[in-house]
């Protein structure tokens, strides 16, 4: 699954640990995600997405 | 009742630590001085049986300790985690059928030494370092 949590982080100026202590998991989560070696569960991605204010779908789209 | 903040907070950065090393330490610390006791010291029927059983209060703690550290970790830790101790549970079910088929093939002697729980520790040490290198 692709994803533009890098993009939206980089906008807020985060650091990957402030982006994981504010989501409540570990900067590796963060960073697998960004790297999409690891698609989140529902519950963590809607929370991504409240935290950026934005749909699921704006920030997680399925690979072609 | 505890946030996910909180939680997090609590397990640091996501992983199994030094209490839970600590505790498998002494465990192994535990079951050492048991088996080193039966072997050379004579005691009685009852003795032994207590000395025999000593150890499982600190398994219990170790297993406690590791089933609330793995609780308090984030989804990807669990993730590792529950792939790292299937590659445990697998490999170790492949080392005993691999050792009583030695037996059964008449190489007892080679056989008769079976370190069971190094075999499961080790191959939990490499399924972690494995999932965590993936997922790095």
């Amino acid at each position: 699954m692709k994803n533009r949590l890098r993009a939206l982080r980089g906008g807020k100026s985060w650091s990957q640990q402030e982006l994981a202590q504010r989501l409540a998991v570990s900067r590796q989560t963060v960073n697998a995600i960004e790297t999409e070696r690891y698609d989140p569960s529902l519950p963590l991605a809607f929370r991504i997405a409240h935290l950026f204010g934005k749909r699921v779908e704006e920030i997680f789209e399925p690979d072609a | 009742m505890r946030t996910m903040k909180e939680a997090a907070a609590e397990c640091g950065p996501g992983r199994i630590g030094s209490p839970q090393i600590g505790m498998a330490l002494l465990a192994a610390a535990a079951l050492i001085a048991a088996s080193w006791t039966l072997k050379h010291v004579e005691l009685g029927a009852g003795a032994r049986l207590a000395v025999a059983f000593a150890p499982l209060p600190a398994y219990a703690l170790f297993l406690r300790s590791m089933w609330q550290a793995i609780r308090s970790t984030d989804e990807l830790q669990q993730r590792i985690q529950l792939e790292a101790l299937a590659f445990t549970f697998g490999g170790t079910v492949l080392a005993t059928i691999a050792h009583d088929y030695l037996r059964k093939a008449g190489f007892g002697a080679a056989a008769e030494e079976f370190p069971l729980l190094a075999i499961m520790a080790g191959l939990y040490i490499v399924g972690v370092l494995a999932g965590r290198r993936r997922f790095r």
